[in-house]
């Protein structure tokens, strides 16, 4: 289920509030657990099988990294086994018909035939959450290893974790070590819980107001055939997209942090107003920051970072920038849209390094960066290459022509979905983040957010289009 | 560990003062409850009381045969149809309607109270049928597998080329293609198609199969009358006779046509027909919204000059009509037009394609169903009766045939082989139950319904295909096996008692012929998986126990 949905809304969530605070506070995170299993079941029951396996691995593995006078070898054989098996199933669901697929298309290019790849390959159904709890079940194991918490008390505690509903399918990804110590003891509140709430609710609106409308224009623009899509429905489309995808996935996280906050968790943020930034460098500091922070932590840092000379700093940061597009999807578009970033970072540095960054108005900036990033979405929206060179080509002035462009233009040019254009525009571009706005808290503001709730519920019900992008990875 | 412990953690979270007070918090906190306990605590109640299954009953109870994942996603759509939804969703659909002329999913609000089906739109402007449908690593591993037109034309052709039949494919264009200025297209001075449309025709045209397209000629017709009504998906009457007159005059020029011109035997008489437009019910605005009136229109009845009735679909009849809603409308009441009655209007297609040819057609047409169910429903007729067909007539939205897998699977439309029925009539014609019989039997099996307020429906009536074990034949004593029998699964979007039987239990209901009762044998329907070949029924219960 998902948080935007009736059933979430209406029942699953007043029945684990009400179960979560009925139950004693030793059976707490037993109940919770058992929550979370019934929640990410609702997708598929089969799914939680393979989520409780790789808990049970994890738990084990990091139970042999600490044990008491464990030597050296067995630590890292715990710590290596946690790490191959999460990356093995996330290999096997996420990557395995994309690598047979890539395999064959390199036997061919260099005169090979062709290699079959076998038909169940095309027929694995992607779990939904995988990227995010694979990566989150490593996350202790490291952790563990690194000395940076104390293993879980119990598999109870631990499963709890992992499976924590309000950030279960879409992150944040919370590592071990910032919620070890909540596990162990939390404050329930009343302003905890208000907090919470009040955070919950404007997610919720953002969600249902912002991301929603822009994602019924994103999709018909980027679904347009050939000849049909001209330049300015293209930058329209894909401005769009870049709302819809920043505030569906800013809204989750919002919604993430508020259960997690009313059920006495306290999540780390997410988003920094990403499309204020300066520079590709900055975007990367504010925009999935629980994904860039991991990556940098496990992935940059080991590779060497950037203390290993300049050359050698570039290919890390085009490293982990294709692998985080893998993260995302498996399809070379990703990577495309991850080696973009790659690239602009090390392009970003070696112009700061050599002083070649000129000096320019900060909204200039701001609009340059934005650009970087709109190009760059193209990728990751589109379902493969043809779509992504059609788009592109389109947005330079290289479509159009069909008979039907007046068509979607039509479809698109409404006054609503302008508007809401330009509403998110300037909620993106001038408003505080959520957290700001919420930071110093009193009751009208809470109650504002609960209007809100019940404004957004209310076009809920009209809306019947309600995706949640961030689910498919 | 404990001193050594080194937590880059330690310290993160954002700053916050939280002023609410204890009381005022917990106030705002109980308001946050009832905001969220409230609606479904009532509505589960007035269930309770109704005597139907409460949200948690339906979820712990499973149909046999249902698989966990589709009950879960069924119990899903049943909550998400809550009363309380309702008006809000009038409200704030007229709240857009009226200030921005907002449409909806379904509908796009145009120029000057025109009115279009937002899915045919899409369709004209997305990939189509030729180029390769956008999907990617994320696409749904259903749409991979999804087949599109051209191979289920191919095999159907050719099945009924080993029957010597021909086919003429008759799409039908959608208004956004003949009446583009109502979406602000102005100056268009041709037919607005898509883009692959010639080069797809061409391809159906290689496979043997006659393509009849309607496109030029309704453009030329919008300069002498309105070719699709402004609130309603469908053509208008003229437009519609035009059609009717253009088939027949390609049929009478086949070799083995052999009648002579001016067939008789029709009369025509004039109606007037009301209806606000199927594309303002989908805006669900409710009755008194204000915002759209009726659109009237004149209807030319086809009255056989013998009986006086209206023409009847005959088995035996040499051109068989396979269609969708465009053959049905000015025929069927379900689809407006035809005032609050259940009575046939007799304006549709084929009674002016049987007037036309001065002879009686086939119909096997049905809503929302042009693709396949209804190609279903007509290889569903005995052997002999198929062979005694000379073409036949494939009258279809063009949108169907422009879909995109995304597209088509969103409004239920897919592209699936049928199954002929090897039996030959028998001896004395098909065999009927008394009208009205009442039958005691046991359901063995029930299609999947279709949610009444899904967004892939568009119509206000739905039946759905049940399997008996027939216990007793009241009037004859009679005992069988494996009888299908139709039931409405809502009507007018409400579902029906009907819909809650459950398979395992006895019931009581009363048959009828299926093509004998009006408004049925057009209407909308979920079939059973498994195709059958015996007589189908409609049903209405008559106890339930």
């Amino acid at each position: 289920m998902v948080f935007s949905s009736h059933i979430f809304v209406f029942y699953f969530l007043p029945l684990a509030l009400l179960l979560y605070y009925a139950a004693p506070r030793v059976a707490k995170h037993l109940v919770l657990t058992l929550l979370s299993y019934v929640f990410y079941g609702w997708w598929n029951p089969w799914f939680t099988l393979l989520m409780l396996g790789s808990t049970v691995v994890d738990y084990y593995c990091g139970k042999a990294i600490t044990t008491e006078g464990a030597t050296r070898g067995r630590r890292r054989a715990g710590l290596w086994i946690s790490v191959v098996v999460n990356l093995g199933v996330l290999a096997f669901f996420k990557y395995a018909g994309f690598g047979a697929g890539t395999a064959s298309w390199v036997v061919e290019l260099f005169g090979g035939d062709a290699v079959a790849v076998p038909a169940f390959l095309g027929e694995v159904v992607l779990p939904v959450g995988i990227s995010f709890y694979t990566f989150q079940s490593m996350s202790y194991s490291i952790d563990l290893y690194r000395g940076h918490a104390r293993p879980a008390e119990s598999l109870v505690d631990f499963s709890c974790y992992v499976s924590l509903f309000p950030q279960l399918v879409a992150g944040p990804i919370v590592r071990y070590g910032s919620v070890a110590e909540q596990l162990r003891s939390r404050v329930h509140s009343v302003d905890g819980f208000v907090m919470g709430m009040a955070r919950f609710n404007v997610g919720f609106a953002k969600k249902i107001f912002l991301a929603n409308p822009m994602g019924g224009i994103a999709d018909v623009c980027f679904a347009a055939g050939d000849g049909v899509l001209t330049a300015g429905v293209a930058w329209f489309g894909v401005v769009a997209y870049a709302f819809q995808i920043y505030f569906d996935f800013s809204a989750y996280s919002d919604m993430a942090i508020g259960l997690g906050r009313m059920f006495g968790f306290r999540f780390p943020e997410n988003f920094n107003s990403p499309y204020k930034s300066h520079s590709v460098t900055e975007f990367w500091r504010r925009w999935h920051i629980s994904l860039s922070s991991f990556l940098r932590d496990y992935l940059y840092i080991p590779l060497g970072g950037n203390r290993l000379g300049s050359g050698r700093t570039y290919v890390n940061l085009m490293t982990v920038m294709v692998i985080g597009g893998l993260w995302h999807g498996a399809s070379w578009t990703f990577v495309v849209w991850g080696a973009i970033h790659g690239g602009m970072l090390a392009v970003e540095r070696f112009a700061g390094r050599l002083n070649l960054v000129p000096t320019v108005p900060h909204p200039l900036k701001i609009a340059w960066t934005f650009v970087v990033v709109l190009i760059a979405w193209v990728f990751f929206r589109a379902e493969n290459f043809e779509v992504a060179s059609r788009y592109v080509v389109a947005m330079f002035g290289g479509g159009g022509g069909a008979p039907t462009e007046g068509l979607l233009a039509a479809l698109v040019w409404t006054p609503v979905n302008m508007g809401m254009v330009v509403v998110c525009g300037v909620v993106a571009f001038c408003a505080p983040r959520s957290v700001r706005i919420l930071e110093n808290l009193v009751a009208w503001k809470v109650a504002v957010s609960i209007v809100l709730l019940v404004a957004a519920l209310c076009l809920m019900f009209a809306q019947g289009f309600n995706p949640f992008l961030y689910f498919q990875f | 560990m404990g001193n050594d412990l080194k937590n880059p953690y330690r310290g993160e979270g954002e700053p916050e003062t939280i002023g609410v007070g204890r009381v005022g918090g917990w106030g705002l906190i109980g308001f946050f409850l009832v905001v969220l306990v409230i609606p479904p605590l009532v509505r589960n109640f007035f269930d309770f009381r109704n005597g139907e299954p409460t949200v948690l009953e339906r979820t712990l109870s499973r149909d046999r045969g249902a698989g966990l994942v589709e009950h879960l996603r069924e119990v899903e759509a049943h909550v998400e149809g809550a009363f309380f939804t309702k008006e809000p969703r009038r409200l704030v659909q007229h709240f857009l309607s009226q200030t921005f002329a907002e449409g909806n999913r379904k509908t796009v609000i145009g120029r000057d109270g025109w009115l279009y089906l937002r899915p045919s739109v899409e369709a004209l402007v997305a990939t189509g049928p030729l180029q390769d449908a956008p999907l990617g690593a994320a696409s749904d591993p259903a749409l991979k597998q999804w087949r599109g037109p051209r191979v289920a034309i191919r095999k159907f052709a050719e099945d009924l080329e080993e029957r010597g039949i021909e086919l003429l494919l008759v799409p039908v264009p959608v208004k956004a293609m003949v009446r583009p200025e109502g979406l602000g297209v102005d100056g268009a001075e041709r037919l607005v198609t898509h883009v692959d449309a010639v080069e797809f025709y061409r391809e159906i045209e290689e496979m043997g199969v006659t393509v009849l397209d309607l496109g030029e000629r309704f453009w030329e017709l919008r300069s002498e009358d309105e070719v699709f009504l402004k609130q309603d998906t469908h053509w208008t009457p003229v437009a519609m006779e035009v059609a009717a007159t253009e088939v027949a005059e390609h049929l009478r020029g086949r070799d083995w046509w052999g009648v002579e011109e001016g067939g008789g035997g029709y009369e025509v008489s004039e109606v007037k027909g009301e209806s606000r437009g199927d594309l303002v019910e989908q805006l669900e605005l409710g009755e008194g919204a204000g915002l759209y009136e009726t659109e009237s229109i004149l209807l030319r009845k086809v009255n056989d000059a013998a009986s006086g009735r209206r023409p009847e679909s005959d088995r035996m009849a040499r051109v068989g009509v396979v269609g969708d809603s465009f053959v049905n409308v000015f025929d069927d009441p379900g689809l407006g037009f035809g005032g609050d009655g259940d009575e046939a209007i007799g304006a549709g297609f084929a009674q002016h394609l049987a007037r036309g040819l001065g002879e009686p057609v086939h119909v096997s047409a049905i809503n929302g169903q042009g693709a396949t169910g209804a190609r279903a429903a007509f290889a569903k007729l005995y052997d002999d009766e198929v062979r005694a067909k000379k073409v036949v007539v494939w009258v279809i939205a063009s949108r169907d045939l422009m879909y995109t897998p995304t597209l088509a699977m969103g409004n239920s439309v897919e592209w699936g082989d049928v199954e002929w029925n090897p039996k030959l009539r028998p001896d004395g014609g098909p065999p009927s139950a008394e009208a009205g019989e009442i039958v005691e039997a046991i359901l063995v099996d029930k299609a999947k319904l279709t949610d009444p307020n899904s967004p892939e429906v568009n119509y206000r009536h739905s039946l759905f295909e049940t399997e008996w074990e027939v216990l007793k034949v009241e009037a004859t004593g009679e005992v069988k096996d494996g009888v299908r029998v139709f039931f409405w699964g809502f009507r007018d979007k409400i579902a029906t008692e009907e819909s809650k039987i459950r398979v395992g239990d006895r019931y009581r209901f009363r048959i009828f012929p299926e093509d004998a009762k009006e408004g049925v044998a057009g209407a909308r329907r979920d079939s059973l998986v498994q195709p059958d070949f015996s007589e189908s029924y409609f049903g209405q219960l008559v106890k339930t126990r």
